[in-house]
């Protein structure tokens, strides 16, 4: 990364929070994933995705989910919405998402021993905390880097000229930008010029592991991050990345030259304003990068869009088998808790995936 | 052809307007019809589309603002997009030739 000192401090400030993050936050859930693909075997992951109906367009139809019962989620109403302490309940509730995943994996495997009022509720709570520290909620990641944004206006504003350009375009450049290998596009981009590099092979169930072994956890570490164990998006992929190898070195080359015009123009910005507004600046923009962060790389990879993802969205799926799919969250679980039975299975603690 | 102008809200500017054929995406299964230079118009794109995103000249959303996945992607890879453009897909016809202007928060018959 071509940034020199002391010109670029404000974005030199978010990137060590952010290789922080990366090795925090980000390495947990990673080790937490590699945990529970060991112990459900990958195998069985990538065939559980290839019997899935809902493979193609899971996303999609937990997002329709999620607007269709927006006002539903059982939440904490007119709380505060402030940058400090977010981090912290967004790890927590990152995490406890992916292991209520992991769980809902093993329960739904129980067959007919499968609990559904067990399997529903765990799926809505887990689900109504992401919902908390997400995009639509008053006090989630967009709420807050629209404050972020509101905030740093309001510093640029009065010393904004003609000739700094766009105020418009700089916001954006900050609320954009982020380091190559830090964005979920750029890292599935280095990853699969890499998967090219060591082998050609398109995958299926039968030779997953063999390949994945071949290619020292490379094939997985792509499934498990951002293909949700779908070999047959995996292998579109792959064809689309064959072809464009070349273009993967100049997208990167244009990125990192694009991210350091950005952290100059920062820091040029930043010398123009008083000192303790410039640290205000330097603070605004490290948060928000590191919000950048969580939405453009953790959610991709560890939220609702992932495998564990779509096993919430088959949990979903189940009430819905056992129930009116018109009713409420409420009527929803209520009737499956009045109609089905407990099941001894459920109880199971061995089932919660802790590394 | 397209019969109107639309706008919707401007979430990168890229390199500028740019022109070239929609290609309408409903879901990850359209995105094998996407060539090289062509519009994509989408409800929303999300991660399993951006191996495929690299390869068009710009971006319309039914949905989404400054954050969307759309908006991020086009100006981390320097591309125009316009989100938030309702009913984009039933208003812009697959394979129309349309011209895509960030900067004038417009896309109109090229």
């Amino acid at each position: 990364m071509n940034i020199t000192a002391p010109v670029a401090i404000p974005f030199q400030r978010a990137i060590e929070r952010l290789s922080q993050l990366k090795l925090g936050l980000a390495t947990k859930l990673e080790t937490l994933s590699l945990y529970f693909q060991a112990k459900a075997g990958l195998r069985s992951l990538v065939e559980f995705t290839q019997r899935s109906p809902f493979r193609h367009n899971h996303v999609f139809l937990y997002q329709t989910m999620i607007r269709r019962h927006v006002a539903e989620w059982p939440c904490t109403d007119n709380w505060i919405a402030v940058y400090r302490g977010f981090m912290e309940r967004y790890e927590r509730t990152t995490l406890d998402y992916f292991k209520t995943g992991a769980k809902l994996y093993f329960d739904l495997g129980n067959g007919e021993d499968a609990d559904p009022f067990l399997i529903f509720q765990n799926a809505v709570l887990s689900e109504a905390g992401r919902f908390r520290e997400g995009k639509r909620s008053q006090i989630g990641l967009d709420q807050l880097q629209e404050s972020l944004v509101t905030q740093i206006e309001q510093l640029l504003i009065p010393i904004w000229r003609k000739d700094l350009g766009s105020l418009d375009e700089t916001l954006n450049g900050i609320f954009q930008s982020l380091p190559w290998g830090y964005s979920s596009s750029s890292e599935i981009d280095d990853l699969f010029a890499a998967y090219v590099e060591k082998s050609d092979q398109v995958l299926t169930a039968d030779n997953v592991e063999a390949i994945d072994a071949e290619t020292e956890g490379l094939a997985s570490r792509i499934l498990r991050g951002y293909s949700a164990y779908s070999c047959e998006r995996f292998n579109t992929n792959l064809v689309r990345c064959r072809n464009s190898v070349q273009s993967h070195v100049q997208r990167r080359a244009r990125a990192r030259a694009n991210f350091d015009r950005i952290a100059a123009r920062v820091a040029h910005i930043a010398s123009l304003l008083k000192p303790e507004e410039a640290e205000m600046f330097s603070d605004s923009v490290a948060q928000a990068l590191v919000l950048n962060f969580c939405n453009d790389y953790l959610d991709v990879k560890f939220s609702f869009k992932s495998f564990v993802g779509l096993v919430h969205y088959h949990a979903f799926d189940l009430a819905r088998a056992h129930a009116d799919p018109a009713w409420s969250l409420r009527e929803m679980g209520t009737h499956l808790a009045q109609h089905t039975t407990r099941s001894a299975a459920s109880t199971d603690l061995s089932r919660i995936v802790q590394p | 052809m397209l019969s109107t102008s639309l706008s919707g809200r401007i979430a990168s500017i890229g390199g500028g307007a740019v022109t070239g054929f929609a290609r309408i995406v409903n879901s990850e299964a359209d995105l094998g019809r996407i060539q090289p230079g062509d519009i994509m118009v989408a409800p929303a794109t999300d991660i399993s589309f951006a191996t495929t995103m690299v390869l068009c000249a710009g971006f319309v959303t039914e949905t989404g603002g400054r954050f969307a996945h759309a908006a991020i992607f086009a100006r981390e890879h320097g591309l125009p997009c316009i989100t938030d453009v309702a009913d984009a897909r039933k208003l812009i016809p697959d394979g129309a030739q349309i011209t895509l202007d960030p900067e004038l928060n417009l896309i109109s018959p090229a």
